[in-house]
């Protein structure tokens, strides 16, 4: 299993980020494996959503941990499989996020 | 010879003073704020001619295509998505730069007009009367601004520019004759002024300034177009009359002290012409 958070930094102890497709990195866990990856809709002038729902496939994500999807976003990500779940915004960092995925507490993000 | 008439700040005056000039300069009219055109309220011209304004897009053919993702990687806006069984395309974030079909192998791709607006052609008063109209809700006001301008001939055309400083104004003051910039004398006036002669400044238009809604204290301006060595061909007055004429859809130089101030201003703005070209 992937799981992909949303993020303002590039550790785990960066706090994690509500928006999708502006959120400047993603931070991918694999078992205890972390992979960081910079969003390319962070700095993207046109469709920051689309652009970062692409990268998230590119990196087989099978859960994606954010705060907020967009229209374009959640019409892509929707039909791709992945399933997505909320953080509550101010968020904590990405690990005690993470660890609140693994302790079941997150809810899917309805969208 | 085109005239530009713009702001940056939206509620200066410019349609104001872009109907009211052009009625009595007996010139052209042309409302390239697209998104939300409003001369005609006030001109109420007979419509003699109407086109749609398209835009090129996609049309992708899944039987042919591979799914090699070509398209998704060189669109500069981001406007498809794909994955190993299927494409999705975003008509609203396409700027309809053709790059996707060029790019595609599998000649999978082929470009479909779609429509995002429409230009109407009319005359009031023995004067031409165009004005581009932008459909609700689409993001790319170019195509109308340009199927617009592409019928320019050389007759005295007033343009009717969109506020701000943004790819609309761009688009609409681009290869024009003259900028007549309309502001009014508050600190937002200034500001929003200051932007929209930058934008001139790129396009290397000639610029007047006509202050609306003087009351005689606009020293702002009037420093502003010191610093800047741009001069100020007329005023405006801040008039109760004024308001209640324009929120009735009339124009002002149907009355006679009006007439004469926008005369006045009609004959500075010939001798700019005269001196610009």
């Amino acid at each position: 299993m992937r799981i992909c958070i949303t993020s303002q930094g590039d550790t785990i102890e960066a706090a994690a980020d509500g928006s999708f497709g502006r959120a400047a990195y993603f931070i991918i866990w694999e078992n205890d494996e972390v992979e960081i990856l910079p969003n390319p809709g962070f700095k993207s002038d046109h469709g920051a959503g689309v652009v970062a729902s692409q990268a998230v496939i590119a990196a087989n994500a099978d859960v994606l941990i954010t705060g907020h999807l967009g229209p374009n976003a959640a019409k892509v990500l929707k039909p791709s499989g992945v399933k997505v779940y909320r953080l509550e915004v101010p968020a904590p960092t990405v690990k005690v996020v993470y660890q609140a995925y693994l302790a079941g507490e997150l809810e899917p993000l309805i969208c | 010879m085109n005239i530009a008439v713009l702001s940056g700040k939206g509620g200066t005056g410019k349609t104001t003073v872009a109907v009211n000039l052009a009625r009595v300069l007996h010139c052209r009219y042309v409302d390239s704020d697209v998104e939300a055109p409003n001369g005609f309220l006030f001109l109420q011209p007979d419509i003699q001619d109407k086109a749609d304004v398209s835009v090129q897009i996609p049309q992708i053919d899944e039987q042919r295509c591979n799914y090699c993702l070509a398209c998704v990687k060189h669109c500069q806006f981001n406007a498809l998505f794909g994955t190993d069984s299927s494409i999705v395309f975003f008509e609203k974030l396409c700027h309809s730069c053709g790059l996707c079909s060029l790019v595609c192998k599998q000649n999978a791709i082929k470009e479909v007009p779609r429509r995002v607006g429409y230009v109407e052609f009319g005359s009031s008063a023995g004067a031409e009367c165009w004005q581009g109209v932008l459909i609700p809700g689409e993001p790319v006001t170019g195509p109308v601004i340009d199927a617009l301008k592409a019928r320019l001939d050389g007759d005295l055309s007033i343009i009717d520019c969109p506020p701000g400083s943004s790819c609309s104004v761009v688009a609409a003051a681009d290869k024009t004759d003259l900028a007549l910039l309309v502001t009014e004398p508050t600190p937002f006036g200034v500001h929003d002024l200051h932007m929209a002669v930058q934008v001139t400044e790129k396009l290397n238009l000639p610029r007047a300034i006509i202050i609306n809604r003087s009351e005689g204290q606009d020293a702002i301006i009037q420093d502003y177009a010191n610093a800047t060595g741009i001069p100020i061909i007329g005023r405006l007055p801040f008039s109760l009359e004024a308001a209640q004429i324009v929120s009735r859809g009339e124009l002002l130089v149907d009355k006679e002290e009006w007439r004469q101030r926008f005369q006045n201003l009609a004959e500075a703005v010939r001798e700019l012409i005269a001196c610009t070209s």
